[in-house]
């Protein structure tokens, strides 16, 4: 195999599949790209055995063939490589040239024979999803993570659904650590018939996801046969989905029986960061008092000492008391970006379910802590 | 008697002892930067009039060649409890003030450890030689004499104030000496006209009440020979637990279980009655041929809940492939918290935590023993009577 290709090209290819290719696996050769040249194109692929990246891009090819080589060092190489044209040429024994004339690395490739076959998926119905929505969906949903030895399924991905509202059909992406959840719904254009199985994306290839998304235009995604598979021009990448059930979160969301408070946004958050200060390991909650037409927030860290704000509300209900995480506050304000923001709260035992106001589009819930 | 010890400048000592170009010069150690203050000089900054919390600076002016160390507080710490260690050699009594200086109370100690004053000497010695540091030691039959007297003749001294001594002593004894007195107590002392601590023996308790509040009560106890303080133990739990040798060595997971639901329940009751909350649960097995092994496990939330305990211990147990006969079981929670954190609570499960619930039940059949006595209300599998 021998081929140039355009430096900048590959170099953005690469740097998209740094991440999949760094994650640890059983097989030590998913930290390789698999590059395969033919006719007047390259076909890079990435596989950690659940993400895989997919790209086509233009090349000089003198002569077909594939190389399965370290992702990482590769990519070190076309970065620092001066020239605008980087010349790659499988020499013997899997030794691979890179470069030419004063600047020559030789570099050990793998059997392509042993990197992992990339799934064969046809006919796909893709949706047409504008790409910064879609983004800030899978960024949303990343925001809520999961511990190392975290086993439960609904934990470890996030789910994917198509809603029906009154004006159409939307996306929607829910996610969730059981202590809070982020609902998220997205239009999008073309007929979405999703399987029947619940579909739940792993949040480890949602990361991989968001790098893969730009920043404009529009971009194609798709389910099937057990994949979530998102499309732009040239480049793709394809999900394995969880298998799982995903708990009743309509339920988490109904806030019927809730009492709506409207807060500027700013200030709450600004009164969240504050009480997060006095936040450690072992102390993590503040206490909210809701009382009439105010909010008494205090935070009780025997470790450091304690701060009290009150703050001005339109509340008339019932006074009660109810203890939160202000993190998880802080995190869903982050992602909410109105002005004004709707607490919906009930008692100590249920979740506060926070919304920008007029916006039904985005829904964080997080659950209290006992009192 | 009381013996007090205090290092001879602690810290400077240390470094001097684990790095012989320091020893014999005028070392401080503290702070490098221009904003620090001395710590702990060496007896030959001492010389120099550099003494501790003297701001660096000074220090550095006062003698341009002096040498500073940063403080490695860690390996302080060590030594330290290393010392405490030694001390309790002596005497279960130790009480320790700070990080290089302890009370011992030796009363109905000196049939094992000879008298107070052999005790010192033993010390000093063992000191010198376990740790390569030097340390004074006050004797005297009350705390503050001890106190003052392990300062009287430093480094490296002993000064016993006997019984019959205390009276004259007392009486001589100069009064900014006596703990607590400091600048402010000194300038009302010097309007008093009180210049030992017998001069003090003069005035009436209400009136040094008045001018000293709470420490003229103490005060006039001290200078008749009183000091109600005592030498205070004070042992933090660190973990609850509870073991037994079986009656016969075991191996089936069943009476393992059972072993593991009695000492559960003891746990359990023990970590209910101090107040205390797990954050993790060991266990340990001994087994016939001596050799014995301990697993332990996070807790989240901290818990009292005897099942909770008892649950994450069957589960160390079951993970642990048991393949000789068991002669003792063990278990017990460390980690041991006062108050228990908020939990958090789960989204989509119901609304109070299962283990809190049983936390609830433990507390109920607490109190239900408490009135009826031990064993009124048990588990059924613990139960003798088939």
């Amino acid at each position: 195999m021998k081929f140039s290709a355009d430096r900048k090209k590959l170099s953005g290819a690469l740097n998209q599949v740094q991440g999949i290719t760094s994650r640890k696996t059983n097989l030590s050769i998913t930290s390789d790209v698999l590059i395969k040249a033919t006719g007047s194109e390259l076909v890079i692929t990435a596989n950690d055995l659940e993400t895989v990246f997919c790209g086509t891009y233009d090349a000089d090819v003198e002569s077909d063939g594939m190389i399965s080589i370290n992702s990482k060092k590769i990519f070190e190489i076309i970065k620092e490589y001066p020239d605008t044209q980087l010349p790659v040429n499988e020499i013997e024994n899997r030794w691979v040239e890179i470069g030419e004339g004063n600047i020559q690395y030789h570099i050990v490739s793998s059997d392509c024979e042993n990197f992992p076959e990339t799934p064969i998926i046809e006919n796909i119905t893709f949706i047409e999803v504008d790409s910064i929505q879609f983004k800030k969906m899978v960024d949303v949903a990343s925001v809520i993570g999961f511990s190392p030895d975290e086993k439960r399924i609904y934990v470890l991905g996030a789910l994917l659904e198509k809603v029906t509202e009154e004006n159409g059909d939307l996306l929607r992406m829910v996610s969730t650590d059981s202590r809070r959840l982020n609902c998220i719904d997205i239009p999008y254009s073309g007929d979405f018939d999703p399987p029947e199985e619940t579909i739940i994306i792993p949040k480890k290839g949602l990361s991989e996801l968001s790098k893969f998304i730009d920043s404009q235009g529009t971009m194609q995604i798709g389910v099937k046969e057990n994949h979530f598979i998102a499309k732009k021009e040239n480049e793709m990448v394809m999900i394995k989905l969880l298998s799982g059930d995903y708990p009743d979160y309509r339920r988490v969301l109904n806030t019927e029986s809730f009492t709506p408070i409207e807060i500027n946004r700013t200030m709450f958050f600004l009164m969240m960061k504050r009480m997060s200060i006095l936040v450690s390991e072992d102390y993590k909650s503040v206490i909210f008092n809701f009382k009439k037409n105010e909010l008494v927030v205090t935070i009780t860290n025997p470790e450091i000492g304690e701060s009290k704000e009150e703050f001005s509300i339109s509340y008339t209900g019932e006074p009660f008391e109810s203890a939160f995480n202000p993190k998880f506050f802080m995190d869903a304000i982050n992602v909410i970006k109105n002005d004004t923001i709707t607490l919906h709260v009930k008692d100590s035992r249920n979740p506060c379910v926070v919304q920008g106001s007029d916006n039904t589009q985005l829904i964080c819930a997080i659950m209290a802590m006992s009192v | 008697m009381i013996l007090h010890m205090d290092m001879d400048a602690f810290f400077a000592s240390v470094e001097q002892r684990d790095n012989p170009h320091l020893r014999g010069k005028p070392i401080v150690v503290g702070g490098a930067s221009g904003r620090g203050v001395v710590s702990t000089a060496s007896y030959e900054a001492r010389k120099l009039g550099i003494h501790s919390a003297m701001p660096m600076f000074q220090a550095l002016r006062r003698c341009p060649d002096l040498i500073v160390v940063p403080p490695d507080k860690k390996k302080y710490k060590n030594i330290s409890l290393f010392i405490m260690e030694l001390l309790k050699q002596y005497t279960p009594c130790v009480e320790p003030v700070s990080i290089d200086e302890a009370f011992l109370d030796v009363s109905g100690c000196t049939r094992l450890s000879g008298s107070p004053e052999a005790i010192a000497v033993s010390i000093q010695n063992r000191m010198v030689k376990q740790t390569g540091l030097t340390c004074s030691l006050g004797v005297a039959p009350m705390k503050f004499l001890a106190k003052i007297a392990s300062d009287m003749n430093k480094p490296n001294g002993i000064t016993v104030i006997h019984k019959h001594e205390t009276r004259s002593f007392i009486h001589n004894l100069a009064i900014h000496k006596v703990p607590g007195v400091g600048k402010n107590a000194m300038e009302k002392m010097k309007l008093l006209g009180i210049e030992t601590l017998g001069d003090v023996r003069r005035f009436k308790t209400q009136l040094l009440v008045k001018k000293f509040g709470k420490f003229g009560l103490r005060l006039s106890e001290l200078s008749r020979g009183i000091d109600s303080s005592r030498v205070e133990v004070q042992e933090e739990k660190k973990s609850i637990s509870s073991e037994s040798t079986l009656d016969m060595d075991i191996t089936d997971a069943e009476s393992i279980k059972k072993e593991l639901l009695k000492h559960a329940e003891i746990v359990g009751r023990d970590l209910r009655r101090h107040h205390f909350f797990a954050a993790t649960v060991f266990i340990k097995l001994k087994f016939s041929d001596f050799s014995q092994v301990t697993r332990q496990v996070k807790v989240n939330p901290p818990t009292c809940a005897s099942s909770v305990i008892y649950d994450m211990a069957v589960v160390l147990a079951k993970n642990f492939n048991i393949t000789k006969p068991i002669r003792l079981i063990g278990l017990g929670g460390s980690g041991l918290t006062k108050e228990k954190p908020y939990s958090q609570l789960d989204l989509f499960q119901s609304t109070v935590p299962p283990t809190e619930k049983w936390e609830k039940v433990d507390k109920t059949v607490d109190a239900i023993t408490k009135k009826f006595g031990h064993g009124i209300v048990t588990k059924a599998s613990l139960n003798k009577c088939p």
